[in-house]
């Protein structure tokens, strides 16, 4: 045994130095099936636990490993779900226990060895997306605004929701900097039938200004240690502790306030007369979205990616559709969507099968949306650059990017994260205003600044498009309605010149901005744009026997001008109609078209948000794929500004 | 007849004149009015309700204004106000926002059928329209377009 345990060790060995340069003699079918199986390596993971994943029809027989102290399946199957784990191999996932004595690397290579095994990871510890410092609010909650229609005292202060350019914001405060939501505000505020999952630290669920907003799970009865909806926890009322399996904490030592600020942003309670607003917190006449507490972060303790991936199916099977992710691994830990799949399988399965369940009768599918991270890096961090995941960069209250934001490939949209030195001044008021325990402020609320806070307000914002869309009985698939959010924007890149003031390293300094050109996603984030999207875009009017180039903003938002283009193409009979002799083509964001008759037609044009490639799960880290159908009527006449006459 | 006589005839033909030359003219009644609310049948490309272009017109006299409703494709109804001035039978207008129409068109009116010709503009755009009251909800549901514009063009 022990002979043949080193000569497994040795050629697992061999194969692995042997991945690093080009092989010269085709190695042993042993050693390069273990060396298959085994995906990632031990850096960062943890140490006493092993994901696993069977061959399809295979059972598992982990009995005789040395080392195993206890196994069990990974993921609780549900009633009705079976066929939706098995299409995303959750049921054959495995989680093996071993002594804290016991050499993982060792015992991964003997698991590896049985012939059920197909998949071997090791569970990387997953990171929080901010510097973990919060400064309270402990301002006079009377700023008044001109522009809420709600009472919420500071709301006045949430300048990432309606930024008039308020200097006392920060110097350089510019009006427009912002969510949009005042416009939007007017016409939805919520849909308490719509559940987000906050993966993250706890949410305070009694928080007084979240607890209206928050999800209760009506099929658990409180506290009698009974998992009764038999879906794998116990007393799961707003959530679970994922890393506890118990129930939902903050305010520990360690503990940051963040999934509870993360949850005002998108839900704080409107109109109720106490602190802040949120993005779809409703009003006083109707609730909001309702807040789901998947904690995976606990006090200094931050869960292994099995963890993770047990979040996003809880989140599935107990109705969220939206989820909201503020953490992930530094940028350049993966460097392509081929590696971050090859090495994190398990949590790769688990967001397939949350985007592929469907919990909303309006959205076919599920939306992840994630932070792209604080490293100052041209590239997003890893699971938010993932093609199918939304990666968010942050820009601070002058509309440009925050010193700290992650941009460039795998980013998708912008959005206000905060920024605590715009313009050389240190300045809590420049950051995002939200709700906290009382642990980390007495007040009850306070600033954050971090890409895990611009998060939270594409996901606010992509949940009260949700609302909108029930409200108005539209419906459709997650892809169009990721491809319209991330069409909602408004273009930056026309102010991304010379220089800003903000931190630079650890003094003050100047902050070259033309890195950033085109490097933000398609722009920042716009409710009121979302809203006009979901509502349908009006054809576009050309005229007959005329060359000319039609403004496609409305389609593709302020960043029409710089995206990339991939595919524009109309059908026979719509080219017919239109009389075209020539295929439309897009010229500096505007469709380039010449009708020769008068009649109608729909082009269909592919693009990236983020980016000049796609990623594709296989390849290099690339951008989502939009997808829009522009509508064109050609008349003999066309006036200036689109009206009729 | 005497010189005195012929004199004053003269002077008097000479008064009339002047004094006639002297009053303006009468204006014209325009014989066409378009005031009321008018719905869009037809136009260049076909029937209008199977292209999905939705138009409403309300014309009003009194103000010489005009409102459009107007919704091409999908999305909310779009409003676009202005003045319009109908002389001979040609119209004209101006938005709002100061842009003019796309040209002057000629308009009759036959059994409540209200037709807009293009003018200098080949091959012609004929719109037909119907009377029709504009739908409340119509009026509900559009967004004026300066404010549609305002809160797109949002910078900065």
């Amino acid at each position: 045994m022990k002979r043949k345990l080193i000569v497994l060790s040795l050629t697992a060995l061999a194969a692995t130095l042997s991945c690093q340069k080009e092989v010269a003699e085709p190695a042993e079918s042993a050693s390069v099936s273990l060396s298959t199986k085994i995906v990632n390596d031990t850096q960062d993971a943890l140490g006493n636990i092993l994901a696993v994943k069977l061959n399809e029809g295979s059972e598992a027989d982990f009995k005789n490993i040395e080392g195993l102290v206890a196994y069990e399946k990974a993921f609780t199957s549900i009633p009705g779900k079976e066929e939706l784990e098995k299409k995303h191999g959750l049921d054959r996932w495995y989680l093996l226990s071993v002594g804290q004595d016991t050499d993982i690397e060792k015992f991964a290579q003997d698991v590896a060895e049985i012939s059920s095994v197909s998949t071997v990871q090791f569970c990387k510890r997953i990171y929080n997306k901010i510097d973990r410092t919060s400064v309270p609010y402990e301002g006079a909650a009377t700023k008044a605004s001109s522009w809420a229609p709600f009472n919420d005292p500071m709301v006045g202060s949430q300048w990432h929701y309606c930024n008039t350019g308020d200097l006392s914001i920060s110097p350089t405060a510019k009006a427009g900097a912002d969510v949009n939501v005042k416009q939007a505000w007017k016409f939805c505020t919520g849909d308490p039938s719509i559940i987000v999952a906050v993966m993250d630290e706890g949410v305070k669920y009694d928080h007084p200004d979240l607890a209206a907003n928050i999800w209760t799970n009506k099929k658990e009865i409180p506290g009698n240690g009974i998992d009764d909806d038999g879906n794998g926890y116990v007393d799961d009322i707003h959530g679970i502790n994922f890393i506890t399996n118990g129930a939902i904490t903050w305010g520990k030592v360690g503990d940051s306030g963040h999934g509870t600020h993360i949850a005002g942003t998108i839900a704080a309670v409107n109109n109720n007369g106490i602190g802040v607003c949120g993005i779809a917190g409703g009003d006083d006449k109707k609730a909001g979205v309702k807040i789901m507490s998947c904690q995976v972060f606990d006090a200094k303790v931050s869960i292994g990616d099995y963890g993770s991936a047990r979040a996003f199916k809880y989140a599935a099977d107990n109705g969220a559709t939206i989820v909201q992710c503020s953490w992930g691994y530094k940028a350049g830990f993966f460097k392509s969507d081929e590696e971050y799949v090859r090495k994190c399988p398990m949590e790769v399965d688990a967001i397939n099968y949350f985007l592929d369940t469907d919990n909303c009768p309006n959205l076919k599918g599920g939306v992840i949306i994630f932070a792209a991270g604080n490293d100052e890096a041209s590239m997003s961090g890893y699971p938010a650059a993932y093609y199918k995941n939304i990666s968010v960069a942050s820009i601070a209250s002058d509309n440009l990017p925050a010193y700290y934001t992650n941009y460039g490939a795998g980013t998708n949209i912008s959005a206000p994260g905060g920024e605590y030195y715009t313009g050389g001044k240190y300045s809590e008021s420049g950051c995002v205003l939200s709700t906290l325990p009382y642990e980390n402020s007495s007040t009850g609320y306070g600033y954050m600044q971090g890409t895990s806070m611009a998060c939270p307000h594409v996901t606010g914002v992509a949940a009260l498009g949700l609302s909108y869309m029930i409200k108005r009985g539209i419906k459709m698939d997650n892809n169009e309605f990721m491809s319209k959010l991330l069409t909602s924007v408004n273009d930056i890149d026309d102010l991304l010149n010379g220089e800003k003031t903000t931190l630079v390293g650890n003094n003050y300094g100047k902050l070259a901005l033309s890195p950033y050109r085109k490097q933000m996603g398609t722009g920042t984030i716009d409710a009121w744009r979302f809203f006009m999207q979901i509502d349908g875009n009006p054809c576009l009017t050309a005229q007959v026997g005329k060359s000319q180039r039609l403004d496609i903003t409305d389609y593709f938002g302020g960043c029409a001008g710089n995206l990339t283009y991939l595919e524009i193409s109309i059908s026979d009979e719509d080219k017919a109609s239109l009389g075209l002799e020539s295929d439309p083509e897009i010229a500096y964001g505007k469709l380039k078209i010449h009708p020769t008759k008068a009649g109608c037609g729909i082009i269909h044009i592919k693009a990236v948000a983020g980016g000049e490639t796609l990623g594709t799960g296989t390849n290099d880290m690339g951008g989502m794929e939009i997808n829009r159908d522009v509508a064109v009527i050609s008349r003999y006449v066309a006036s200036s500004n689109g009206g009729w006459l | 007849m005497n010189k005195t006589r012929i004199y004053n005839a003269i002077v008097a033909a000479v008064f009339c004149v002047l004094c006639l030359a002297g009053c303006k003219k009468p204006a014209p009644i325009e014989k066409i009015d378009l005031t009321g609310e008018w719905h869009l049948v037809t136009f260049s490309a076909g029937e209008a309700e199977k292209m999905d272009v939705d138009v409403y017109i309300a014309f009003d006299k009194a103000t010489d204004s005009f409102s459009i409703y107007q919704k091409i494709g999908e999305g909310h109804y779009t409003l676009h106000e202005g003045t319009y001035l109908l002389k001979n039978g040609i119209l004209n207008g101006t938005y709002k926002d100061g842009a003019t129409f796309a040209c002057s068109y000629t308009v009759s009116i036959e059994n409540d059928v209200l037709t807009m010709t293009s003018r200098d503009i080949t091959p012609e755009e004929v719109c037909t329209y119907k009377r029709k009251a504009i739908p409340s909800e119509v009026k509900k549901d559009a967004l004026d377009y300066g404010t549609k514009a305002e809160t797109l063009i949002r910078f900065l």
